[in-house]
């Protein structure tokens, strides 16, 4: 029997069986008036005789099969006209529903994007990376091109740029901020990736001396063109710099690396055609040609049948020869070749590793968020099961079986799930927006993949199903548990009590679970708070920062580093500005080590940040200098070199003893290998350059006029301003422009940059927040639920005891007492609850005690504020009932 | 006093599962009938004593229908009615030749369990 065709006759069949039963009951009627029966006695008769006739029917039509299909329309369109007749209790399960499904969906999807989806590439699982078991996954630039040469362990190998991903370009129109990576000839060949228009890069791409190309992302390219097809051979400005347009990548292409995603690709040699920057501009990060520069990153791809432990034992050979050739060319700076060797490893994402800690609570907060949403749907079911039993006994006794009626009580339930994770596609939509913004540094945005696949709709449809039968299982057989004859009296059932007790013990689950929430969004709303109110070390108020860059063509790019100071000159004598200062971190991996002599003759020695400033750097951050005196002017570069120490390198170094005026050795970084005296002339007090939590960083502060190096990165200017922000960035503009017209400058408070460091405590505490009200919301309706219910049914005994001379008061006191017990037992699980989430949550909580009393005792409160106030409507109401109509009730 | 009607249920026997089947295609042998004919001929012929339920009749016609070992027709009946009359196919004249098969060696061996049963008696 085909589907189509029975869906086809399945009327006419209905007809016809139809007739059939009319024609045995006309020819069993007249045989009886054929015996002498009245036409109307032997019609009952034959009726009587045949039974029950729709009974009859549907046994027939189970012949023809799809009896349950034809169930199920018939279950869901009265599931449907149910939820129809039922509004409120629609809209509060949708709702609730949607709110949960959608946040375990959302935050399953950004783990799935994260951890466990596949590199959209042809056989991902070939692809291995190349670390270095001595020193972590990054290589130089030498390193590369013997590395490539030499090989032939795989099939292919590629490499890429992990540092400079940062470009501006400059389109027809717009001028735009994108990422971006460096990459060598052979990378789309050993990812298998094709261009979707002109073609990808290539090994002759990427040679000394070729005029640069690139290849564009997909998202780049409809933005920037609209998908027109005719930008081949096009030119692009990146940095500045005219790169002519070969080709673009598929949609889905997004590289190696899960959760950054490159608009544009270019050749790792390109970069070295522009690594004569002046220092001032552009460049953040080392140059390929600096030989202990580790910025690669290698990745390669099996041969076919060549296993990952036989690849390693290929690169341990090879690794002999690579860095046996390495050790022979000159290191300037007098520093060891790493030695080691090269380990390939299957590519697998860690950066949900990362996050773990923050990745567990959301995923904690969504799991109790979906259950107390199972909880809150099985409390209104069971309540509602309470109203329809004498419907359930009266389909009982017409001859529908139990099992009939779970099955259409879950249809029911499936239905509203349904209809809910419909509603909870939206909602997942944005939440996996926000938790991605959540996840993401203000710097460093995350881009994943969400779009949906079959491991997601299943996993979206599984928890939507076993939601259902979570909340809808149990109410479903307790509502078909009912006496028949004892229902159909008098609508009183017998298993009211029971279901009362059912519904105290969800109440008190969705009690605790909400409070532990609430106490961890406390908690973390605290450490957000400890977090801002610790001093940084400075006043970031006020203060703007700038970041030049230069955007003109290469050749006309001035070469003097004089422009820098001509920079800071122009800013100070703009009216408004207070104070202006310059400062350069240096582009050294490790900071210096420092070894200075003690006053007892014994050596100390740490390592330390280096970072070159100009004078008024402190007067602009107001960061006192504790002893000794502040850069001026007067440091040169031909004068004496000096330096600042920070508080705790001072600390470190010298143990308490004024250092003030005594001097340490410096390496000359020019290369020659010279060392000269520095003199400490003052202390600093120790600024905050981390997260407000972590100590103090040992920094060295030297003047920047004295910084001589090749390996300094751009400089940043922090002017405190007295005027409004928007007003002197035009200043500030202007300023600029008198200097150069091709430098340009974003402008950044500097209370940004604080807050953007704490952005993740922002977030979670946000996130937090929301999802403990949202449960203690659902939780209040639970309590709520269960007080009228419970009152609903002593409507007669109140009645009664109104009637015999109780006070109002009285009942209310009696009804609000039964249901603090209820809370008080939840608030009491939930304290213990919340003991064992902060310690789940310790590693995000900060400079708060992981049993802080404001958290618990805020949460105490709101909990019994609320709930009292959900407890005290239905008790009211039911001291106002009329004893007389109390009485006749029922 | 025993009413006749109670009498009649009493000396009715249920059927056994699988024998309506056979029943209704062994009516059916002697050519085509409607459904209520159908359960009118196996009361008369087995002396009222096997009383086929319509509730079961009807749901066992229209699943030897779906086996295809019965077709079925609208007709006029010998009183001038329109009726469902059913005809065994070729298919169900095998059908009935197995089951036939199939009842006798069930009743030799359910016979063959009483003896030894009534001789114990004894």
């Amino acid at each position: 029997m085909n589907f189509w065709n029975w869906l086809f006759r399945r009327h006419a069949r209905e007809k016809d069986l139809d007739d059939e039963v009319q024609a045995h009951l006309r020819m069993a009627a007249q045989e009886r008036i054929a015996a002498g029966e009245s036409a109307e006695q032997a019609r009952v008769s034959a009726v009587r005789e045949f039974g029950n006739v729709d009974l009859v029917k549907e046994t027939a039509r189970d012949i023809w099969g799809f009896r349950w299909l034809e169930q199920l329309i018939q279950d869901v369109r009265y599931s449907l006209r149910q939820l129809g007749c039922n509004p409120g209790f629609t809209v509060v399960a949708m709702l609730t529903l949607a709110l949960g499904i959608g946040a375990t969906a959302s935050i399953f999807s950004v783990i799935y994007a994260l951890a466990l989806r596949s590199l959209p590439v042809p056989q991902p699982d070939r692809l291995v990376e190349i670390g270095q078991n001595s020193r972590g996954n990054l290589h130089t630039y030498g390193e590369w091109k013997l590395f490539r040469d030499r090989q032939d362990i795989f099939l292919h190998v590629f490499s890429y740029n992990y540092f400079d991903t940062n470009f501006n370009i400059t389109g027809a129109k717009e001028r735009r901020a994108v990422s971006g990576l460096y990459v060598s000839g052979d990378y789309f060949q050993g990812l298998g990736v094709q261009a979707v228009l002109g073609r990808v890069l290539q090994a002759s791409d990427d040679q000394p001396g070729v005029p640069p190309v690139c290849v564009l992302g997909y998202g780049l390219w409809r933005q920037l063109y609209g998908e027109s097809r005719d930008i081949l051979g096009r030119a692009l400005l990146v940095n500045g710099h005219e790169f002519q347009i070969v080709g673009v990548a598929p949609r889905s292409f997004f590289g190696v690396d899960i959760g950054h995603m490159p608009e544009i690709f270019m050749p790792l040699e390109a970069e070295r055609t522009y690594s004569d920057y002046p220092l001032l501009y552009g460049r953040q990060t080392p140059s390929l040609d600096d030989p202990h520069a580790t910025i690669l990153s290698f990745i390669g791809r099996l041969r076919p049948g060549v296993r990952v432990s036989q690849a390693n034992a290929g690169l341990q050979v090879l690794s002999a020869q690579i860095y046996g050739a390495l050790s022979g060319a000159s290191d300037a700076n007098g520093r060891a070749v790493v030695r080691g060797s090269l380990v390939a490893l299957p590519i697998t994402s860690d950066a949900w590793l990362q996050d773990m800690d923050m990745v567990l609570l959301l995923m904690a907060m969504a799991a109790v968020a979906l259950i107390i949403c199972c909880a809150n749907l099985g409390n209104l079911l069971l309540a509602r099961a309470t109203k329809r039993q004498a419907e359930i006994a009266t389909r009982l006794a017409l001859g529908a079986t139990r099992w009939r009626l779970i099955r259409q009580l879950l249809t029911e339930s499936i239905t509203v799930s349904l209809i809910g994770a419909a509603a909870g596609l939206l909602v997942e939509r944005w939440a996996s927006r926000s938790l991605i913004w959540a996840l993401s540094w203000p710097d460093d945005t995350l881009s994943l993949d969400l779009s949906w696949d079959a491991r997601l709709v299943v996993f979206a449809l599984g928890i939507t199903l076993s939601c259902a039968l979570l909340f809808g299982l149990a109410p479903a057989i307790r509502a078909t548990y009912v006496s028949i004859y004892s229902a159909m009296k008098n609508g009183v059932a017998a298993g009211r009590r029971s279901s009362r007790f059912s519904n105290s013990l969800l109440v008190v689950l969705q009690l605790s679970l909400s409070m532990a929430l609430l106490v961890s969004a406390g908690l973390l709303v605290r450490t957000l708070h400890a977090l801002l109110s610790q001093d940084p070390g400075y006043d970031p108020r006020g203060i703007l920062v700038c970041h030049p860059s230069w955007q003109g063509p290469s050749e006309t790019l001035p070469r003097a580093a004089f422009t820098g100071e001509r920079l800071l000159r122009e800013f100070r004598s703009v009216p408004g500005v207070t104070s202006a200062s310059w400062s350069r971190v240096s582009s050294e991996m490790t900071g210096p080590r420092l070894t200075v002599s003690g006053p007892t003759g014994s050596e100390g020695q740490s390592g330390s940040y280096l970072i070159f400033v100009s004078s008024h750097f402190f007067r602009t951050r107001r960061t006192p200098i504790l002893a000794g005196r502040d850069f001026s002017d007067g440091d040169s570069r031909t004068s004496f070199p000096v330096a600042i120490l920070s508080e705790d390198l001072a600390k470190t170094l010298f143990h308490g003893v004024n250092p003030v005026g005594l001097s340490f050795r410096e390496n000359d970084r020019n290369g020659k290998g010279q060392e000269y005296p520095v003199e400490i002339v003052g202390i600093a007090g120790d600024i905050q350059y981390r997260r407000p939590g972590d100590g103090a960083l040992p920094i060295l502060y030297r003047p920047v006029a004295q910084c001589a190096d090749s390996g300094a990165g751009v400089g940043v200017y922090e002017v405190r301003v007295a005027g409004s922000f928007p007003q002197m960035t035009k200043r500030l503009e202007k300023a600029a422009e008198n200097v150069d017209s091709h430098i340009s400058i974003r402008f950044e408070p500097l209370t940004d940059t604080v807050s953007s460091v704490v952005h993740r405590n922002r977030a979670m505490a946000l996130i937090a927040t929301a999802f403990g009200l949202f449960v203690s919301l659902l939780a209040v309706i639970g309590v709520y639920g269960v007080t009228s219910s419970a009152t609903a049914e002593r409507t007669r005994e109140i009645g009664i005891r109104l009637a015999l001379g109780a006070q109002p008061a009285d009942v209310l006191w009696m009804i609000l007492g039964e249901t603090a017990a209820l809370v008080w037992t939840g608030i009491a699980i939930g304290v213990t609850a919340s003991f064992a989430a902060s310690r789940m949550i310790r590693g995000l909580i900060w400079g708060v005690a992981p049993t802080d009393p404001l958290s618990f005792g805020l949460a105490v409160c709101l909990m019994l504020l609320i709930s009292g106030i959900a407890a005290f409507l239905p008790a009211r109401r039911a001291t106002k009932v009329d004893p007389m109509v109390a009485l006749r009730y029922e | 006093m025993p009413t006749p009607k109670r009498d009649r249920y009493q000396n009715r026997i249920e059927l056994l599962q699988g024998t309506l089947d056979l029943l209704i295609l062994q009516t059916l042998q002697w050519g085509p009938q409607h459904g209520y004919a159908i359960s009118q001929s196996i009361r008369g012929r087995s002396g009222d004593v096997l009383q086929v339920e319509t509730g079961s009749l009807y749901p066992a016609l229209h699943r030897l229908a779906k086996q295809g070992w019965v077709t079925s027709e609208w007709k006029q009946t010998e009183s001038n009615q329109r009726a469902k009359y059913y005809r065994l196919s070729a298919a169900g004249r095998k059908q009935l030749l197995s089951e036939q098969a199939r009842w006798k060696e069930m009743v030799s061996a359910i016979a063959g369990i009483m003896r030894p049963v009534r001789e114990e008696g004894r």
